[in-house]
């Protein structure tokens, strides 16, 4: 918990430094976060890479675990349904193409603004966000809920990146390959979903 | 996305091959780098006129979208997570 605070804090800083623009126009561009992305998943590397244990642990993975993705796809949509009914003047096809984002955020908004206007791209990309953020700073407590696939399935297309050292500390690093293949899969469904859901 | 992951590949690597003298403080450095990361996203999105304009009515919906969405996931993955302790056991 204290951890998620500390991430919280860090995040809200962000904020007001981009909002006030305090820093130079370069220093918060997409460049620097790329960077700082691959030097944090080179850390998650090293980390599997020196654990002697991770063979084994990698082992004793479930087969069963081949189908998270096909949960993560059927409890988004669900998820979707119910927001749907709560947003009367949404369509279930817009909600369900907004929550088929699964994370990716810059996609997601993109291809929702070209098929449905600039409105549902917006809601689009705070959705996609705002998970993100609820992966990263809920996943301590998703673990304790929801059990260790949780942070998993709910960092949806991310799991291969953004949200993996998050994953790798709060579920354990024998479910970064589980993290990696949910990602891909999520990553690689997330153009066709939204497509057919804003064609709908 | 893929040189990301190609940084990755590179660790295991790098981990493997020094594994007998290992670096001891990975986990602090993955902590500095994960509060960096939601910095900058933070700086990204304070930094977007268009996206801070929307946080009021539409930040609204889209948080009762993003939080069912996640919901749902995370239940059906605890059923899944169920299933497949049930079966190791």
């Amino acid at each position: 918990m204290k951890g998620s605070l500390i991430i919280l804090l860090f995040f809200l800083l962000g904020i007001g430094c981009g909002y006030l623009n305090m820093l130079p126009a370069d220093a918060g561009g997409e460049d620097v976060s790329f960077y700082a992305l691959c030097a944090l998943l080179f850390f998650v590397g090293y980390s599997i890479g020196s654990d002697a244990d991770i063979i084994t642990k990698f082992r004793k993975l479930n087969p069963g675990l081949a189908f998270l993705p096909l949960m993560t796809f059927l409890g988004t949509l669900s998820g979707c349904f119910v927001a749907a009914l709560i947003l009367h003047h949404r369509s279930i096809a817009d909600c369900m193409a907004v929550g088929s984002g699964f994370g990716y955020y810059s996609l997601s908004s993109i291809f929702i603004t070209q098929y449905k206007g600039a409105e549902l791209g917006t809601i689009a990309l705070v959705s996609n966000v705002v998970r993100e953020l609820i992966t990263l700073l809920g996943a301590p407590l998703l673990v304790r809920w929801f059990g260790n696939l949780a942070p998993i399935s709910a960092g949806g297309a991310t799991t291969m990146d953004t949200t993996l050292p998050i994953i790798t500390q709060t579920s354990g690093k024998e479910f970064v390959p589980v993290s990696i293949y949910h990602g891909f899969v999520m990553d690689f469904s997330v153009p066709f979903v939204v497509t057919f859901f804003c064609q709908l | 996305m893929f040189i990301v992951i190609a940084f990755m590949f590179g660790g295991i690597l790098i981990g493997y091959l020094t594994r007998k003298k290992p670096f001891r403080y990975t986990q602090q450095v993955l902590a500095v780098l994960v509060w960096a990361l939601l910095f900058l996203l933070g700086v990204i999105i304070g930094g977007n006129e268009q996206l801070m304009k929307g946080m009021g009515a539409i930040g609204l919906e889209a948080f009762i979208i993003a939080t069912l969405a996640t919901l749902g996931s995370v239940t059906a993955a605890k059923c899944l997570w169920h299933f497949v302790r049930h079966k190791d056991k």
